[in-house]
């Protein structure tokens, strides 16, 4: 039996959420989504802070960031992730659309886990979004935390 | 000469002008010290032959005297004197004949063993006379009598200069007198007497203080103790025989020049007084070891050495003051030379350092100008930076913000195709493609644009290397791309270059692939790539058998997403040559094209040889 795992995902814009949601949908990854709107409330959840104090113990099998965001971006998340000792080896993909080469390079010099551009076409998002799901969240494992 | 005024100037002048002046005066100093030395050598030499013969004349002028009064000595009316009126008489007449022969002999004498004079002949104006016995005298106490009273037969003594005394009195005019006094002994060797001759030397001092001999006007004539016999007339005569005057010798007169002339023999020497010639006489020395050496019998008084001295005063030796005059003419004449020579040595001098200060001034100036271009050239470097990095922010917000929506368009359109298709009714879902078609090609311009820019902006890393390794590449990479397509290559040799591999394989990549694709209606594509090395830079071309253009819209060719062809003929965006130009264009290079249309095109780049970083960034 499959231990079901949260998936964090971290998206400002309530549309690439939506998608991102119903990609996650279609691969029945659906019911243990979290959904954060910025940099501040991921890391309020993460740990247990403000209105997340109250919330059920245990860690995400993944965070999913997305770059761009109010408040704190997805850079400044990771850089905050990767700093907290209890956080630190916590698997992060940045799910994104941007191509940059600095992006990139930025991400996986703080210890970005993965970096998925997201495609144009819903098929391949779908499909992206399934491989994602199914390795982190059912094939890898990760240090208890 | 208004620099003299300028204190920079005489900073320099100064200095120079006194360096100079040593030099020439030192040069000057050597000449005329030289010279000097030269002048007084010469009048030594010539003084110095001048005393020799004032010696030899004195002793010319005694030396008959010494053998008279031998002569006479041995005459046998003396021998046999033996005091009888008739021994007196005949003695008398010889000692008449005697001195008869020589007016110098002013008196010639006969005195007794005791003293007394027996025979006294006097020369008086021109007459000899007999002195009357009534006046003769008692000379026992006189020094001449008493030193030849004490000589052996033959001897002779020689007294010293002195004035004649009378009767106690100095004789007035001065009668300066030399005495020779020899002992007669008869056959028994007994004392006869002693003949005494006064020999009187006013005519041969007369001679040498005659000034028409200019040396004459310089000769003293000393006895030992430094009193002048003879000299010139500011100096006293005879000093020694007057109370008053008994200090008035030489050496009062010049203390320090008569140390020297009293211990040497002969000499000179020159001091401030002037120059001083001397030389001692000795008449027994003379006499016997000298010239006249016959007369071997001489008793000279020791008191009788004379000392002969010729006294030039600086005035007197004319050449001496001449060349001092030279001197001091040279030393001011070569001061007005020197001085106009430094003048223009010291205005060369400062004018140079006048131009070396103003070149300085100017360089300063020069400095600061481009310090202030520097300065000018860093703010618009860090304002063009700022403008690259809001054209960085630019390409990453069309990236990042532009691509959102469209994903957002294409996958909510795909999810409605994937849900709601049975709703949908007439054309609805064909312009739901025509959304879906339309997104995606906004997309790949989105790439293409970002590509386009990404290129202008991406570092060059210039290496060496060979061209026909990158075609093979690239080659391969069509033949992939192009899998089916025939293809028809002639590839000629092509040289090293230097340049950026990857972005030289984009230019490639994209002239080939437009090779390939333009031909694609053609039975068969063939293309032709060629170099051709030129004096500074390498010519590559690409010639394909494709539809090729006209010439009237090349000038469109290598615009950003310019197209000459529809995208339904041949699909592109039109960005492959625009990159193109833009990496030649970075090389240092340059691009061009020709073509006819459905005959093929030529596409040639050039890229220089020495490709050090030519990137202008454009």
């Amino acid at each position: 039996m499959m231990e079901i795992k949260t998936v964090l995902l971290v998206e400002d814009n309530s549309r690439d959420a939506e998608l991102t949601l119903e990609a996650l949908q279609e691969n029945n990854f659906a019911n243990n989504i979290v959904w954060v709107r910025d940099g501040v409330e991921a890391m309020n959840y993460l740990l247990h802070k403000g209105e997340y104090s109250n919330r059920k113990p245990g860690m995400p099998a993944v965070v999913i960031l997305d770059l761009k965001m109010p408040k704190m971006d997805g850079i400044e998340t990771l850089t905050a992730i990767r700093n907290d000792e209890k956080l630190k080896f916590l698997p992060v993909v940045m799910l994104t659309s941007s191509r940059q080469e600095e992006d990139l390079v930025w991400s996986y010099g703080l210890g970005v886990n993965a970096y998925v551009v997201k495609p144009v076409d819903l098929t391949d998002f779908i499909d992206a979004i399934r491989q994602l799901g199914m390795f982190w969240v059912v094939i890898n494992h990760s240090p208890n935390l | 000469m208004k620099l003299l005024l300028n204190r920079k100037f005489l900073d320099v002048f100064i200095p120079v002008f006194f360096i100079l002046y040593v030099i020439i005066g030192l040069v000057t100093w050597y000449v005329y010290i030289d010279q000097k030395d030269r002048i007084i050598n010469n009048t030594v030499d010539y003084y110095s032959n001048y005393l020799e013969q004032r010696n030899d004349l004195i002793l010319a002028l005694l030396s008959p005297t010494i053998s008279d009064i031998g002569y006479l000595a041995r005459q046998r009316s003396v021998v046999n004197y033996a005091g009888s009126a008739n021994d007196k008489k005949r003695l008398k007449e010889d000692m008449q004949l005697f001195a008869l022969n020589n007016w110098d002999y002013k008196q010639v004498r006969f005195i007794d063993p005791n003293g007394m004079e027996r025979i006294r002949l006097n020369w008086i104006g021109d007459s000899l006379r007999d002195v009357p016995d009534s006046d003769l005298q008692n000379k026992s106490s006189r020094y001449y009598f008493t030193k030849a009273k004490s000589l052996k037969a033959g001897e002779i003594y020689v007294s010293p200069i002195d004035l004649n005394i009378e009767h106690g009195q100095i004789e007035f005019p001065y009668e300066r007198v030399i005495r020779f006094a020899t002992p007669v002994y008869d056959l028994k060797q007994a004392l006869v007497g002693i003949i005494v001759i006064n020999q009187y030397m006013n005519e041969y001092f007369d001679r040498i203080s005659k000034s028409e001999l200019g040396v004459n006007s310089h000769f003293m004539f000393l006895n030992t103790e430094g009193y002048w016999l003879l000299g010139p007339p500011s100096f006293p005569t005879f000093g020694f025989m007057f109370n008053n005057l008994g200090n008035q010798n030489f050496e009062h007169y010049f203390p320090d020049t008569w140390k020297q002339i009293s211990t040497q023999q002969a000499g000179s020497l020159y001091n401030n007084k002037g120059l001083f010639i001397f030389r001692h006489v000795s008449l027994e020395n003379d006499f016997i070891n000298g010239t006249e050496n016959d007369l071997n019998n001489i008793q000279s008084d020791q008191e009788n050495d004379w000392i002969f001295v010729s006294y030039l005063k600086k005035a007197d030796v004319p050449q001496l003051l001449h060349i001092h005059q030279l001197f001091v003419w040279a030393l001011f004449v070569s001061a007005v030379i020197l001085f106009f020579i430094a003048y223009i040595i010291s205005r060369l001098r400062f004018r140079e350092r006048q131009y070396i200060s103003e070149v300085n001034l100017l360089n300063l100036e020069l400095e600061n100008k481009i310090a202030e271009r520097t300065r000018e050239l860093s703010r618009t470097n860090l304002e063009l930076q700022g403008v690259n990095k809001e054209l960085e922010s630019f390409s990453y917000s069309v990236s990042h913000d532009l691509r959102a929506p469209l994903r957002h368009i294409s996958g909510f359109v795909d999810l409605l195709v994937k849900k709601n298709s049975e709703e949908l009714t007439g054309k609805g879902k064909t312009y739901l493609r025509y959304i879906k078609e339309a997104s995606s090609e906004m997309g790949t311009l989105i790439d293409d644009l970002l590509n386009f820019s990404r290129i202008g902006r991406t570092e060059m890393k210039l290496v060496a290397f060979d061209m026909n390794l990158l075609i093979d590449e690239v080659h391969q990479a069509i033949i992939r791309d192009f899998g089916d397509r025939d293809i028809r290559w002639n590839v000629g040799p092509l040289p090293e270059v230097t340049g950026d591999y990857s972005l030289l394989r984009q230019v490639w990549l994209n002239l080939l692939s437009n090779a390939v694709k333009y031909s694609s209606k053609k039975e068969y594509s063939r293309i032709d790539i060629a170099c051709e090395e030129k004096e500074d830079h390498f010519l590559f071309s690409v010639r394909d058998n494709g539809v090729g253009f006209d010439m009237k819209y090349s000038h469109k060719l290598f615009g950003t997403f310019q197209r000459l062809h529809s995208d339904a003929d041949y699909e592109g965006t039109g960005i492959g040559l625009a990159i193109v130009r833009r990496i030649v264009n970075r090389h240092g290079g340059h691009i061009g094209a020709e073509g006819v249309p459905d005959e093929g095109a030529v596409f040639y780049f050039s890229l220089p040889k020495l490709n050090t970083k030519s990137d202008d960034g454009n």
